[in-house]
């Protein structure tokens, strides 16, 4: 049983461990990125494989500056996106399983569909499949821009690619997309000098395909690293941000954004004066960029982590004793809620709400 | 004959019907062969009644009562499991066993009321690693005269270890509530092996009766005092994973997961539709099974993964045999982790699907 708890709990008196957000830091970030939005042509599209949860979509959607959608990253993400009244989605993976294939296409009857694609074969399959349902679904060209996974990887790819997909009939190339990756801790210079060059490449395909007369409505690019950067890049119509939400610490350089998701833990064991086991592991948090900060105090570190639980080492100024709560911020966000079925909302210090992640397990 | 379930949200199953090749699933699919899985559960009551010791599954790897029904079956294997949470215990109390160990303490006040709730169900043990936590029990003993016993893990690594060992089991022998009933030992796979010897044989003068209970499947084979240990709480080895087979060789991959190429950008990778949120790769990433019906899977060299993919390197001369579309199986390198990301087991029987299984203990975590 998941055992929701009562509205009004106090943080101090919550089973441990559980998922927390900060609905005020949540607030925070969803306002920083309406308000940066409102004032550009370019809008956010939210990545709803980062929580999961149809009510935060709709939040995101209804707080502004997005393009009334969102980004899922599988076909069942986007299913419980759809069921639950989000009207435009863009599936960021290439789909080609003729089952998914047919699941797509009963959502493009209810609900505005994109696809990432990177293959002729793949567009005939969609296409084909659309035709017995006579609905039309949106392809987008992905573009390979350093992250060594799906994507055209060159400009006469994409060409041949966009060529081709004109002789079909239930699909419609609707635009471009990529995603790339920045690593260490850049700064601003940094961010936008990266962010440029690799944009750079799907606008420059982006200008090849228009000379060739096709029409691109959709250039999707950026993320959180380089929201900004893409925001101002002329052509760029829309950005897929999804950490900047619920944030992670692989993030922590993007200071205008706030740690908002945390898992709850609490002091089970003290084998020394200077150790503690907190009953949070790797079942509950993500160390796949390293392991989980401890929220307001540096001298208290992670420094080995189990299924179940986690050591961390105790600082000299430090007092910690069994019972004590501790949270833990996560390297990696999005593998984290993936691990959960409901959001805890504080507010104040107390339990505000509890939202399903009702996407939770949807990786088919 | 279809299968029918209705899911309301979390993982999306589609109706497949049972009899097709496991193939044919959606994926990625976490399978379960049901003959290798019996096969492996009987090779290690094998080991377990050549080094004499009984064994206590520890269902928090998998997760799954019908898994748990196959260990419980086994001709060295106690009718009693361990969970690591009261909250997976809940969910064990209906199959009747004869008794529930609590690894992980609880601490808060309604996980003890939780926990003297359970005890009125079934007979619980809870493991502790400090004074405090007996006090804590004692505190929220109910008057109704449940009991629950008390296993004592030494965590601490201060010369008085002992001293403080003794006064857990003091402290319990004055409450009339809570019984003591002996120790537990953790063999890790990673850190050096301990010698609890000289700790068992103190405890054993004062309290002849005392449970001593490994903790760790690998114990079987290395605890160096086995022959002082009464009982073994293991559970990885239904569906053992990658570190577990280098040190199981003459267990079977029972447990896999199947996933789908979903593109073949250059020459020389491919990427599928399973990352991080698939496989649980915090402690490693999975390799690739070899299938003898896609030749080219011996050569598949997995590099990276990301939450939601898998890109997997290929000899080049590879290129022409590999489709978009087909499916290959891979081996998590934590099973327990691999669990966790889902909801439902497939479980196969000669490469046939046989049925949908749910993983009742996923996500009760407190």
């Amino acid at each position: 049983m998941n055992i929701k708890p009562q509205i009004g709990t106090h943080i101090n008196d919550l089973d441990t461990p559980c998922l927390i957000i900060d609905l005020d830091q949540l607030e925070t970030n969803m306002n920083y990125v309406s308000d940066f939005y409102s004032r550009r042509s370019s809008k956010m599209r939210p990545h709803a494989k980062n929580h999961k949860t149809p009510a935060i979509a709709h939040m995101q959607i209804n707080n502004g500056g997005t393009v009334g959608g969102v980004c899922a990253s599988k076909v069942s993400e986007a299913e419980v996106m759809v069921n639950n009244g989000i009207k435009s989605v863009l599936i960021t993976s290439e789909i080609v399983d003729s089952l998914k294939i047919s699941r797509m296409i009963a959502l493009a009857k209810r609900a505005e569909i994109n696809v990432a694609i990177d293959s002729f074969q793949n567009a005939k399959s969609i296409d084909s499949i659309a035709n017995k349902f006579n609905v039309e679904v949106g392809l987008i060209i992905e573009i390979e821009t350093g992250m060594g996974r799906c994507g055209v990887q060159d400009a006469d790819e994409a060409l041949n690619l966009a060529e081709s997909i004109k002789g079909l009939h239930n699909v419609s190339l609707n635009g471009l997309m990529s995603h790339q990756t920045i690593s260490g801790e850049p700064d601003l210079e940094t961010r936008h000098t990266e962010a440029k060059k690799v944009i750079e490449k799907v606008i420059n395909i982006k200008k090849l395909l228009e000379s060739r007369g096709f029409v691109l409505p959709i250039i999707s690019t950026g993320e959180t690293w380089s929201y900004d950067v893409a925001a101002d890049i002329e052509g760029v119509t829309e950005i897929q941000g999804g950490s900047y939400l619920l944030m992670e610490t692989d993030y922590a350089y993007m200071t205008e954004f706030q740690q908002v998701c945390k898992i709850l833990g609490t002091v089970i064991s003290k084998p020394t004066i200077s150790s503690a086991i907190v009953n949070v592991g790797l079942k509950h948090i993500s160390s796949l960029r390293g392991v989980p900060a401890i929220e307001g105090n540096n001298d208290i570190q992670v420094v080995d982590m189990a299924p179940s639980s986690s050591t961390v080492s105790i600082g000299d100024q430090v007092s910690l004793e069994i019972g004590d709560q501790l949270s833990f911020i996560p390297s990696q966000q999005d593998a984290m809620v993936s691990r959960w079925n409901q959001f805890i909302c504080i507010r104040e210090q107390s339990v505000e709400n509890v939202w399903d992640i009702q996407a939770r397990g949807c990786i088919s | 004959m279809w299968l029918f379930i209705y899911n309301t949200h979390m993982e999306q199953l589609i109706f497949q019907s049972l009899g097709i090749k496991y193939y044919d699933l959606d994926t990625p699919a976490l399978l379960i062969d049901v003959d290798l899985l019996i096969s492996n559960i009987q090779k290690f009551n094998d080991l377990a009644e050549t080094a004499d010791i009984s064994i206590i599954p520890y269902s928090s790897i998998h997760g799954s009562k019908d898994i748990l029904k196959y260990q419980l079956q086994g001709n060295k294997t106690l009718n009693r499991a361990c969970t690591n949470s009261i909250s997976e215990a809940e969910e064990l109390v209906d199959l009747g066993l004869q008794k529930l160990t609590i690894k992980s303490t609880p601490i808060s006040k309604n996980q003890i009321q939780r926990l003297w709730a359970l005890s009125q169900n079934t007979h619980v043990d809870v493991v502790v690693t400090d004074p405090q936590h007996v006090t804590n029990f004692q505190q929220a003993c109910p008057s109704t005269g449940e009991s629950l016993g008390i296993i004592i893990q030494p965590v601490s690594q201060s010369p008085d270890r002992e001293k403080s060992i003794i006064t857990i089991i003091e402290s319990c022998l004055s409450s009339p509530n809570i019984q003591y009933e002996g120790l537990l030992l953790e063999e890790s796979l990673t850190l050096p092996k301990e010698d609890y010897s000289s700790l068992i044989k103190l405890i054993r003068s004062k309290w002849p009766e005392s449970e001593i209970i490994a903790l760790g499947d690998l114990s079987v084979k290395n605890l160096q005092e086995i022959h002082l240990v009464d009982y073994l709480i293991a559970g990885c080895y239904p569906v053992p994973d990658i570190p577990y087979l280098v040190n199981f060789p003459e267990l079977s991959i029972s447990a896999s997961v199947l996933s789908q190429i979903i593109s073949k950008p250059t020459r020389e990778h491919l990427v599928i539709d399973s990352g991080h949120k698939t496989f649980g790769t915090d402690l490693g990433i999975p390799s690739v099974i070899h299938d003898t019906e896609h030749e080219y899977s011996r050569t598949l060299k997995p590099l990276k993964f990301s939450a939601e993919h898998g890109a997997i390197k290929f000899d080049e001369d590879q290129f022409d045999q590999i489709t978009v579309q087909d499916k290959i199986r891979l081996l998590p390198n934590s099973m327990e982790l691999c669990f966790n990301q889902f909801d439902m087991m497939r479980f196969v029987q000669s490469d046939t699907f046989i049925g949908y299984k749910k993983i009742t203990g996923r996500g009760l975590y407190s």
